[in-house]
């Protein structure tokens, strides 16, 4: 599966080093060291997110480590499950995705992080 | 104006607008070549005040009564009780100059100036176009990298501009008005749900815009929206 380009490079001009994989037949975009949102320890982590169905979620999306925040994604039901051989944490978070653009996706899985909600 | 108090140099139609500095107060003086007595009337010097052109110098040079001075020498003037005036050696130095943009005073150090350094010394937003004000309906922006000669006018006017530039929201690309943009406008452009939430790709972080915010827009930002997300199972 290949992403749509313009949509690899919106995210490529934001996050450096950006790159895709796929496993599986499952695609999966890696983002190193990405920022997270404020108040998140640690402040960047590996993010890797797939944006298709997977675990009985529309999309998920999978960091380096755990992050302690105070956001509202606090269950970590994804702990060192292992996707092109690295290990993976994610929490239950459930990304709304009317908006199916990867950035849309992103931002929304990045909502569970975000300790201040509108 | 009164007529009286013109001066008497024949304007072009595209002469320059010239203005001295009295007692760090705008004169506003048609023509560079202007008497003492223009001066005094103008500024309101009393009587028994004398006007005196800055070089900063002990020496600085004393107007005489009716004395014709050529703004383009030097248009920096303060005023001293003519009692003060004592009797001075020729002055050596320089005279100060002045430049004035929307009413505001400014010394420069050197005749030969740039529109960037202009709108560096006055600290222009980028949101405005600067113009000298010359006697002619037909002003031409200054752009930064022109050059400006301090005896070519010394009077300059700032209008805003509104700069047009592309910004994406959602992977479409949008028209939009540099500067401040309500996010309620952004979402409006793309018709983005009032309950969705708009973020901004900037650097490299998502940054959620308050439905009641503002964004200062340059062009060549990336926006995105999302449902707010409601899903966790905790």
């Amino acid at each position: 599966m290949s992403f749509p380009g313009d949509e690899i490079d919106e995210l490529t001009s934001c996050f450096a080093g950006l790159s895709t994989a796929s496993e599986g037949g499952t695609a999966f975009i890696l983002i190193p060291a990405m920022n997270l949102p404020a108040g998140c320890d640690p402040k960047t982590a590996d993010a890797l997110l797939c944006p298709t169905p997977r675990d009985g979620y529309p999309s998920r999306l999978f960091f380096s480590a755990k992050i302690s925040h105070q956001g509202p994604g606090q269950n970590w039901n994804a702990a060192g499950v292992v996707i092109l051989s690295r290990q993976w944490w994610a929490v239950s978070w459930k990304a709304q995705d009317s908006n199916k653009r990867l950035s849309a996706i992103l931002a929304s899985h990045l909502e569970a992080f975000r300790s201040c909600k509108k | 104006m009164n007529p009286i108090l013109e001066t008497q140099t024949s304007k072009t139609a595209s002469a320059a607008k010239w203005a001295a500095s009295i007692d760090d107060n705008k004169i506003a003086i048609s023509d560079p070549t202007v008497s003492e007595a223009v001066l005094r009337a103008q500024a309101g010097v009393p009587d028994d005040f004398v006007v005196v052109r800055d070089h900063n110098s002990p020496d600085d040079f004393v107007l005489k009564r009716d004395e014709m001075v050529d703004l383009r020498d030097g248009n920096v003037f303060y005023t001293i009780c003519a009692t003060e005036a004592d009797k001075r050696k020729a002055c050596e130095k320089p005279a100060k100059l002045a430049v004035f943009v929307d009413d505001r005073i400014e010394e420069i150090g050197k005749s030969k100036q740039t529109g960037g350094s202009i709108r560096a010394l006055f600290e222009l937003p980028g949101d405005v176009a600067l113009f000298r004000d010359l006697h002619s309906p037909n002003d031409v922006p200054i752009e930064a990298n022109a050059a400006i000669d301090f005896r070519d006018g010394p009077v300059f006017y700032t209008r805003a501009v509104t700069l047009v530039v592309e910004i994406s929201i959602n992977g479409r690309k949008y028209k939009t008005q540099a500067g401040k943009n309500s996010v309620q406008h952004l979402k409006a452009l793309d018709g983005v749900p009032t309950n969705d939430i708009l973020s901004e790709l900037r650097g490299d972080k998502f940054v959620d815009l308050r439905d009641t915010g503002h964004v200062q827009v340059k062009g060549g930002e990336v926006f995105v929206s999302h449902p707010q997300s409601a899903g966790s199972s905790r």
